[in-house]
């Protein structure tokens, strides 16, 4: 459903459908690698610790308000933090109670959701999330080692026995419907076909890998040399003198779970690649064109674009607008939203040109930023989308050439 | 003669329309990934695949 009330540009609006509350701003945990804490934006050290209700009503309200104006049957509300189950039981109880009965008076199906490190995961927790159907995502990042590798305690205490503790819970068949998937971030120093397969060790319906946040001023891990965007797309194969070792470790997890003799878990990244390399809808935020539409919410009513955008600049992901002065709508109408919603015409030339763009879309948005050029410039992981995408792509491509090749008596004989 | 269509030039992405569908309604039975990513690319060429809303990075 798109409309065209707001905004400017030729693109059709497309409204949120997807809302991002940050209910509490500060983390049990301090990873070293957290955009929240440890990035080029502080906004969280001057934010009230958690959302208050007045703050929950009225973001609630005006969820129901962009349901009703836009003829939305359906939106999904995302908890996040910091960590957010640090609002505590009586508080995130209250909070799920406001929003279920604001929301159901507009009649808009809600899907509720939370991303958790699955530290404070007990029984009453899911206990509650359970009576007010929250499924639960929990951030893990492989084996302790890996994990531990960057998700500790503030007093360097390692977290994975108590994530895993949690994810036991989980994982138990009265909780199990809850179970939404791991994200793990991807770090290269830790073997991607162990990572992916303790994260297997936990049965997690869907995975996800995450690539570390990084910008051309501040590239990522093993590509610091990375600081000026390429002039022009990258032909296939990356140039013999450029690294592309991202590339490499999701190309070895992608073939251990390809090869794979039955699906043993869905993984977000490799299915929406292959979906946009075999030409059909790619969604997610981090690859492909289909235009944003998640808004998020901070603990103060402030809307927000994607916290990402915390790596990029003080104020980046800010829109200058609340829940109590101003409705969603208008946050359709921001620079930010109407380029990320254009497609093919928001991105640089150089990605315009590329002929894998349907399926990287630029990568992810955050990743773009160049001090000099904004966000028109391809992502700072470029040469390794690029070589990742070619990999999945020869594999499909073997994989068709065997479908049609296989004569249809004996292709139909098999199980 | 079914041959999909790649890749002397390894940017260029495959064509799964040059597969008969037949052929891949076989492969979409299957309970492994590729089994899967063709099932989704069935339902989605016949339009009874459910909208999926872009997915938030940092929230499954």
């Amino acid at each position: 459903m798109t409309t065209t009330e707001a905004g400017s540009g030729d693109a059709p609006v497309v409204p949120f459908r997807q809302f991002l509350l940050k209910v509490h701003s500060l983390c049990n945990l301090s990873c070293d690698y957290c955009y929240v804490y440890f990035a080029a934006d502080q906004s969280w050290r001057r934010r009230p610790g958690a959302m208050s209700l007045d703050i929950v009503r009225q973001a609630a309200d005006r969820i129901a308000e962009h349901a009703c104006e836009h003829r939305l049957p359906a939106v999904r509300v995302i908890l996040h933090g910091g960590e957010p189950l640090l609002v505590g039981k009586a508080h995130l109880g209250e909070l799920l109670t406001v929003l279920a009965e604001r929301l159901a008076s507009s009649g808009v199906e809600v899907h509720c959701s939370m991303q958790s490190n699955g530290i404070l995961l007990d029984e009453e927790f899911l206990t509650l999330l359970h009576r007010h159907r929250v499924g639960v995502a929990v951030s893990l990042d492989g084996a302790p080692a890996a994990h531990d590798r960057h998700r500790r305690f503030a007093g360097g205490r390692p977290s994975h026995a108590r994530v895993a503790e949690g994810l036991r819970l989980l994982n138990d068949p009265r909780h199990r419907d809850l179970f939404v998937g791991l994200l793990c971030t991807l770090d290269l120093a830790n073997d991607p076909v162990e990572t992916y397969e303790a994260l297997l060790d936990f049965a997690p319906p869907r995975v996800d890998f995450l690539l570390p946040h990084g910008t051309w001023r501040h590239p990522p891990p093993g590509l610091e040399h990375r600081t000026i965007p390429p002039e022009r797309p990258p032909a296939g194969v990356s140039p013999p003198d450029e690294p592309t070792p991202y590339a490499r470790w999701l190309g070895a997890a992608f073939d251990r779970w390809f090869d794979a003799p039955r699906m043993e878990t869905r993984v977000r990244m490799f299915e929406e690649v292959m979906s946009g390399v075999l030409g059909g809808a790619v969604n997610t935020e981090a690859f492909g064109l289909t235009p944003v539409d998640l808004v998020v919410v901070e603990t103060d009513g402030t809307m927000e674009h994607s916290d990402s955008l915390k790596v990029v600049a003080p104020g980046a992901p800010e829109t200058g607008l609340d829940v109590f002065r101003h409705s969603f709508t208008e946050a359709l109408a921001t620079e930010t939203v109407r380029r990320r919603q254009s497609g093919l015409h928001g991105l640089a030339p150089v990605c315009r040109d590329c002929a894998l763009v349907q399926v990287c879309g630029g990568g992810l948005y955050t990743h773009r930023h160049h001090p000099a050029t904004d966000f028109q410039n391809p992502s700072v992981y470029c040469h390794d989308l690029a070589a990742f995408i070619t990999h999945v792509n020869s594999r499909i491509h073997t994989e068709l050439a065997h479908v049609a090749e296989t004569p249809p008596e004996q292709s139909s004989a098999l199980p | 003669m079914d041959a999909p269509q790649n890749s002397h030039d390894s940017t260029r992405l495959v064509d799964i329309s040059t597969v008969p569908t037949c052929r891949l309604k076989v492969v979409a039975r299957k309970n492994t990934a590729w089994g899967h990513a063709v099932r989704r690319h069935l339902q989605e060429r016949d339009g009874s695949a459910r909208t999926i809303d872009v997915v938030f990075d940092s929230a499954l």
